[in-house]
């Protein structure tokens, strides 16, 4: 029981530490002096930003294939506009492939929909085709674009 | 007072963890290396499954191993290995390996790949739990098989069972790497066939096509192991029904590939040379193109065809190349040192051979080649004209070769149930038996015997695959036309090329439809278009 406490303990430091991993990472974008709507942020959507009428940017951490993978997203009342990878350590010649501009752009899709992973083509605008051989990571890409979805639908 | 608090508080802390190692390692579940994991592995395809849990492995014997292993991409990684040996494991169990020549180790996500005798048979196989003084990672976890000197692939991680069996396929056979079958079916022509899907590779949009599709079109006695051979010789075994859910991308990188959405990365299969799928083995001729021997005939470039077919392992005197549309052509095993298989203008694999064999040996969008008995050998026929079945071939090596002045035309066919085909004047002369009519017409009440050759209207409906027609509408260069019931046209109804002995060969009229009819009435000069309706 006391071993248990402690190991619990040890892992709240443990995520505690990860989060100050990417506090550089999110002060960056702190600096850069948009409106923040910190009553939508969550452990998941850390930030929301209000970069201009209806254009959003949020930062989302999501749990990939071998740890979390934080990404800035923007989108507007249409679409996911632009997506980066800003931190992320996915398995070598697998999951890494999610910082390749083809990926990225492949985000980049006119939707109001959710996004959902399908493994060989695309047939539908919110559909994201799985990279090939690293469908968690895709998973936990496309998790964490759909969970800025949800915070964008709240703030329209 | 804070900072005694606290190094009392680290004091404790490390006195709970000490005796929770200590209780740890001597408990029930703990073992002398610390090691621990629920469940246990699975060995099957015995006469009964065993079960051993990883506890009881992990607190066998060690050893220590340095291994060498070949990524798919050539790189070579040395780790020193430290975990059980299999052969302790089977020999604490009463198995004998040597009554096995397979094995297939499985993998907790599915992963599964089959290690021949060949590969395992003078090597130790680990079950390792220590990877260059590390422990396995908890995705690897609990054991990964690890040997030397082989590929990374057989290197499996979260190792749940290895099943054991007795393969069809003889290590001698997996030696050569080639295949039990005397049918090879070219894979690409194969694959044309068949429903093709947009396949999306990393950053590609590529094609590919149902591994089961072209099971079922072209495999009759499937094996239960199927052999795949790659470009650079790398062999992988895999199951029947493993294969059947997988798809065969065709165009871009890594093509041949076998591969799936669903299958774990390794077990893709990268420029497919061969397929052994049981009595058919497919061969892509792109692959063998790309990685044998060429040759260059008449400014075409191609797979040397002696080559090709010592490479394939098929052994026989004569071989038989069979196109899409059926068209065959047979030639002696002497032949294919003057032969090559290349990619045409058409993007069809042609089978082609030089001057000093008949024309018609040539084989368009070559489907199989296959060892036959030599009963229609072209070469034989042109060569030495020995027996009655080689002076039937010489004719047609004759017709060939007749073809040299031949006027030049075609006819289009519209209405097919595949939209529309030219018929040229040289497929025609390649692809249907040219036959022979004598007409007695009444001009004037005049007489008039002619001697027509050409080719037969039903033939040529049935080289287009046209089962049934309502009616054919027969459209002359002038614009005339004259339609045909299915009653109309009997087997002396004829595109005619020559009349008494010379070529048709006026601008307007190269070939006429005659029928053996008593008047010229349904004759049409210069027949430039057949709609079927």
């Amino acid at each position: 029981m006391t071993v248990a406490v402690i190991f619990s303990g040890a892992y709240r430091i443990n995520e505690k530490a990860k989060t100050n991993a990417f506090e550089s990472e999110i002060s960056l974008y702190d600096t850069l002096g948009f409106d923040r709507c910190q009553s939508l942020e969550d452990s998941t959507v850390l930030r929301v930003y209000t970069l201009s009428e209806d254009n959003y940017g949020f930062i989302v951490k999501t749990e990939g294939y071998e740890g979390p993978i934080l990404m800035y997203v923007t989108m507007d009342d249409e679409a996911i506009t632009k997506v980066e990878i800003l931190s992320q350590r996915e398995t070598e010649g697998y999951g890494d492939y999610l910082i390749e501009p083809w990926f990225l752009k492949r985000l980049e899709v006119q939707t109001h929909l959710p996004l959902k992973v399908v493994k060989i083509r695309k047939e539908a605008p919110n559909e994201i085709v799985a990279i090939t051989g690293a469908t968690i990571t895709t998973d936990a890409v496309v998790d964490g674009i759909n969970a800025c979805m949800i915070k964008r639908r709240s703030i329209q | 007072m804070r900072f005694k608090g606290n190094k009392i508080g680290i004091l404790v802390l490390a006195v709970i963890l000490t005796f929770a190692m200590i209780g740890c390692g001597n408990g029930d579940q703990g073992t002398s290396n610390g090691l621990s994991y629920e469940g246990s592995l699975t060995l099957s395809g015995l006469e009964s499954p065993i079960a051993i849990a990883y506890d009881d492995i992990y607190a066998m014997t060690p050893v220590t191993r340095e291994v060498k292993n070949v990524s798919s991409s050539g790189e070579e990684s040395i780790n020193t290995v430290t975990g059980v040996l299999l052969s302790d494991i089977l020999a604490a169990n009463n198995i004998d390996l040597s009554q096995y020549n397979m094995m297939r180790f499985i993998a907790g996500d599915g992963y599964a790949i089959d290690a021949t005798s060949d590969v395992f048979s003078d090597k130790e196989i680990i079950l390792a739990y220590e990877f260059d003084g590390q422990p396995l990672d908890e995705k690897q976890m609990p054991l990964r098989i690890a040997m030397n000197d082989v590929r990374t692939m057989y290197y499996v991680s979260n190792l749940i069972e290895i099943n054991f069996s007795k393969s069809e396929v003889t290590t001698a056979e997996s030696e050569a790497g080639t295949a039990s079958t005397d049918t090879f079916v070219v894979l690409e022509t194969a694959i044309s066939g068949q429903e093709s899907e947009t396949y999306t590779y990393y950053e590609n949009e590529d094609q590919a096509v149902k591994v089961k599709s072209l099971l079922d079109a072209y495999v009759k006695s499937p094996s239960e192991n199927v052999t795949f051979v790659a470009t650079d010789g790398f062999e992988k075994s895999e199951t029947y029904d493993v294969l059947g859910q997988g798809y065969i991308k065709y165009t871009g990188e890594d093509a041949p590939l076998f591969t799936a959405p669903d299958f774990p990365k390794g077990m893709n299969v990268k420029y497919i040379l061969t397929l052994d799928a049981g009595d058919v083995t497919f061969v892509s001729m792109a692959s063998a193109i790309e990685s044998l021997e060429q040759r260059t005939i008449e400014d075409n470039t191609g797979v040397a065809l002696d080559v090709l077919i010592n490479a394939l392992g098929l052994e026989g005197d004569y071989y038989t190349f069979t196109a899409a549309d059926g068209y065959s052509a047979e030639v002696s095993k002497a032949a294919l040192s003057q032969g090559i298989v290349h990619l045409n203008n058409s993007n069809q694999y042609k089978v082609k051979f030089d001057a000093s064999l008949p024309k018609a040996s040539g084989v368009k969008d070559v489907l199989t080649i296959a060892v036959s008995d030599g009963a229609n050998a072209l070469d034989i026929a042109a060569g030495e004209n020995t027996s009655t079945e080689s002076a039937d071939s010489s004719a047609s090596a004759d017709s060939s070769d007749q073809t040299a002045d031949m006027p030049v035309w075609t006819i289009t066919f519209d209405g097919l149930s595949d939209g529309s085909f030219d018929l040229s004047s040289e497929k025609a002369s390649k692809k249907i038996d040219r036959v022979s009519l004598h007409t007695e017409r009444k001009k004037d009440d005049v007489v008039k015997p002619e001697d027509w050759e050409g080719y037969k209207l039903n033939d040529v409906l049935a080289f287009l695959h046209v089962d049934s027609y309502n009616s054919l509408l027969i459209t002359a260069s002038d614009g005339y036309e004259m339609e045909f019931t299915p009653d109309q046209i009997d087997d002396e109804t004829i595109l005619a090329v020559m009349k008494d002995g010379s070529y048709l060969s006026e601008t307007d009229n190269r070939v006429q439809l005659v029928q053996n009819t008593e008047f010229s009435t349904s004759w049409v000069k210069g027949v430039t278009k057949i709609t079927v309706k």
